[in-house]
Formats: structure tokens, sequence, C-alpha cells
């Protein structure tokens, strides 16, 4: 009885071992293709890292480049704004000589009048047939008739005020500098996102079982860091939307619409805006427009709750650093409670808020 | 009448000072962000405030709000300048209560219309 048992386990185990067997045959080619694919794989993920790391090596050099360039540019905007000054200063020296000049030469056209009254009077007098006294009347009755000294004056002071004019043209057009500054720091804020997110894929790597398949990943130092963007500068940056290059500069991402063409398109969708806003909003909403008038001009102010903030800012101490957590709180409560009518309603007048406007759509906001 | 002009770039605040001494104003100060800038207005009294919007510490809206829940200064005139084009850009403007804003890159006329306008309204 006994042996039949035995017999019967002895039976099952080697069903077992058979189905065991079975398996390993059905693994093997399974495991062998495993086998491959990872020796393929080690020497491309070897690759990821390398180009990894020697991305991370050049972004360093990338921001220092783009910090460069913002330094030269704004050193060379303020060269050519002290030249402007220097135009300036030298205009304005021109134009006092000029009216010094213009001031001289009236006198000196006054003394010639009265010399030739003089001589008139002589020769009325007496003196007919002077030589001496009909000559200097014969210059001076010249003189007189050929006077453009008038003219030139006048043109020569449009002329220095045209140059005024550019010159303040060209001051005007250096907030370019401000602008393109501003898109560099939007484009280093992306490279210094990208750097962290490359650093973590690195470190991911570094700390995982992957980095023992991949031979040499542990040996490897960790990336250096940026010294233009430390890893809190980056979390700061997000945050803030600034970025640090040669200096820290804070950044409107769509300030590149302000310029060339798109300065343009930005003026004509505006007008179109502006229209649309007008249309809209001062027939849907005529009660909220008057607070939004007043509000904008000083006369009442809308029905906003500032105690919270006031108590804020009077707790600032003239020693103590703005501490950009209580602006955030103090303005959350600003956000929270501040919600004049008026502002709703522009929200409810059918135009997407995200749309760009101009000056005049401005204006006719603050009118 | 002393000016406050606000601005991280000296670019800007350069040329803001230059339209403003163009329109014959001298008494002018300066000041890179808005932390700088509500020191500035506790040291001395300034009479109208010309900020820019993106600075880091403090922009330019944030210090709008500080100078309108501070007593003393909550009535100072506030002139916005900035590249913020959108739409949203001037409701928040407006509600953090700006008297005028003017898009960069803008020219001096409008600088003046607008200083003139906010004083106008001022004074009525």
């Amino acid at each position: 009885m006994a042996k039949d048992r035995d017999i019967q386990v002895l039976l099952t185990k080697s069903e077992e071992l058979k189905a065991l067997f079975t398996l390993g045959q059905r693994v093997i080619p399974f495991l062998e293709e495993l086998f491959i694919f990872v020796r393929e794989v080690t020497p491309a993920l070897e690759e990821i890292n390398t180009s990894i790391q020697d991305n991370l090596k050049r972004i360093p050099k990338a921001s220092k480049q783009l910090s460069k360039v913002t330094e030269a540019t704004e050193l060379a905007t303020n060269e050519i704004m002290d030249i402007i000054d220097g135009m300036t200063y030298k205009l304005n020296v021109m134009n006092q000589n000029m009216k010094d000049v213009q001031t001289r030469y009236y006198a000196l056209q006054h003394a010639c009048s009265s010399v030739a009254e003089i001589a008139k009077a002589g020769l009325s007098n007496g003196q007919m047939g002077n030589p001496y006294l009909t000559k200097i009347e014969a210059i001076l009755n010249e003189e007189s008739s050929n006077d453009t000294s008038s003219v030139l004056f006048a043109n020569s002071e449009s002329v220095m005020e045209s140059v005024r004019t550019d010159t303040n043209n060209i001051m005007l057009s250096l907030q370019v500098q401000d602008i393109t500054t501003q898109q560099i720091a939007a484009v280093n804020h992306v490279i210094e996102t990208v750097q962290g997110k490359l650093n973590g894929i690195l470190g991911y790597i570094q700390n995982s079982e992957v980095g023992i398949i991949v031979g040499g990943v542990q040996s490897q130092p960790p990336a250096a860091p940026n010294k233009y963007m430390p890893s809190e500068d980056l979390q700061r940056s997000s945050a803030s939307n600034s970025s640090t290059l040669h200096r820290e500069i804070a950044f409107d991402p769509e300030a590149v619409d302000s310029l060339g063409s798109a300065k343009l398109d930005r003026q004509n969708q505006v007008d179109d805006l502006l229209n649309a806003f007008h249309s809209n909003s001062l027939a849907l909403h005529e009660a909220d427009i008057p607070e939004v008038d007043d509000a904008v001009s000083g006369a009442s102010p809308v029905e906003v709750s500032v105690e919270t903030s006031a108590a804020a800012l009077t707790e600032l101490d003239a020693d103590d650093p703005v501490d950009t957590t209580d602006i955030d709180a103090l303005f959350a409560s600003m956000q929270v409670s501040a919600q004049p009518e008026s502002a709703t309603a522009i929200h409810d007048d059918g135009i997407d808020p995200m749309d760009e406007v101009s000056q005049d759509d401005i204006d006719a906001l603050f009118k | 009448m002393k000016f406050l002009v606000v601005d991280d770039s000296p670019t800007m605040r350069r040329i803001v000072v230059n339209a403003l001494q163009t329109f014959g104003y001298d008494q002018i100060v300066e000041a890179q962000d808005g932390a700088e800038a509500l020191e500035k207005l506790k040291a001395e009294p300034v009479n109208f405030v010309i900020t820019d919007w993106n600075m880091p510490n403090m922009n330019g809206l944030e210090l709008t709000k500080a100078i309108r829940g501070n007593g003393p200064t909550s009535g100072l005139p506030v002139l916005m300048v900035t590249t913020r084009g959108l739409k949203q850009d001037i409701i928040e403007a407006l509600q953090a209560k700006v008297n005028n804003y003017v898009v960069k890159p803008f020219t001096p006329q409008v600088l003046k219309e607008k200083i003139d306008l906010i004083m106008q309204s001022m004074a009525a």
C-alpha cells in the first residue's frame, strides 16, 4: 500500500519535472533573445548616458554665451545712449550759439540800417553827390534787398529740431534691447528647465539598476552644477518668470510680439478688439463701465478689499526685505476679494482674455 | 514734481528718464524692482510712479497693489509701462488700480499723453 503511494508521488514529481523541462525549453529561446537585447541595448544606453552628459556639459556654456550676449547688447545700448546724450548736448550748444549769432546778426543789421539812415540824411542835407555816402547807401540797399538770413536761421533751427527728433527716436528704438533681452531670458529659462530634466534623468540612471548594466556609469561623476543656473534658481525661476543671465532678468514670454511686423499686427488686432469690446461691453454692461473708469482715473476706487494688504504692508519694516511669500499671500487675498463687477464684465464680453490688445484698446479702457 | 521710475532694465530706465527730462521734469528717482521702489517711497516723497510689470523680487503689479494698500501712498498715480499686451493683463492692471497703461515699445507722445491724462484726472 505504502509502495503504491510512493510510486504515485514519484509519478507526480516526474510529471512536474517534465513540465519544468518543457517550460525551460520554451523559456530558453526567450532568455536568449533577452540576452541579445541586453547586449544590444547596453551600447545604446551608454550612448544615451554619454549624450546626456555631453549635453549637460554644453548647457552651462550655452547659458554663459547667452549671458555674454545680453551683457554685450546692454553695454552697447548704453554706449549708444551715451553718444545720443552727447549729441543732444552738442545740439543744445549749437542751438544756443545759433540764437546768439541771430541776436548779434539782428543787432548788426540794426546798426547797418542806422548807418543807411545817416547816409540818406547826409545825402538829402547838403551832401548830395558825396561818393562815399552814395556808395554806402548802395551797398546797404543791395544787402537789405538780398537778405535771406531769416530764412537761413529758420532752416537751421528746423534742421536742428529734426536732428533732435532723430536722436530721440534712436533713443526710443533702443527699447528693442529690453524686449530682445526678455526673449533671450525666456530661452535661457527653457534651457535651464531642460538641464534640470536631464539632470534628473541622469540621476535616475545612476541610481537605478540600469547604471549597473551600463558599464562605467557608476564611476562617472555627477554633472557639474551650472553656476548660471543653480537648482534652487530653477525652482524660483519657474515661479517668478525670471532667469539669471548677467543679471536676474524678469521676462514676458510674449515680449517678442512687441517687435517688427508682429507689432503692427498687434496694433491692428487691438483696433478690431477695441471696436468689438466697445460695442459689446458698453451695451451689455453699462452699469459696470463707470466703475472701471473711476477705478483707473483714481476718482473713486472700486470696492476692493485692501485691508489685508494694507496691514501686511505696514508690518514691513524699512530694514526687512520684502518676502515673496508675503506678497503672494497678500495678493492672493486681494485676488479673491478684488473682483470688481466690471472686470468680470470684461471677461463676459465674449472676447478671449488671452487676446492681445493695442494701445488704442488700452486707451479706451482708461478713458 | 518728483517721478519714481521703476524698471529692472537700465536701458528702459534711462529711456523713460530721458523722455521725462524732454518733457521738462528733472526730479527723477530710479529703482530696479518693486522692493527697491517701496524702500525709495518710504525714504522720500514722490508724486508719480512709472513702473514696468516684469521685474524680479517684486513685479510692477505687486508694487501697485502694495502702493494702493499703504495709507500714505494709496493715492499715488501709477502708470504701468510694459511689454504685456494681453487683455487679461489689462484686466489685472485695472484690478490692481493702476491709473493708466502703456505698452512697449512706446512713443514719447503716448507717454506724455498718459502722464498728462493722469495729472488732469488727479487735479480734477
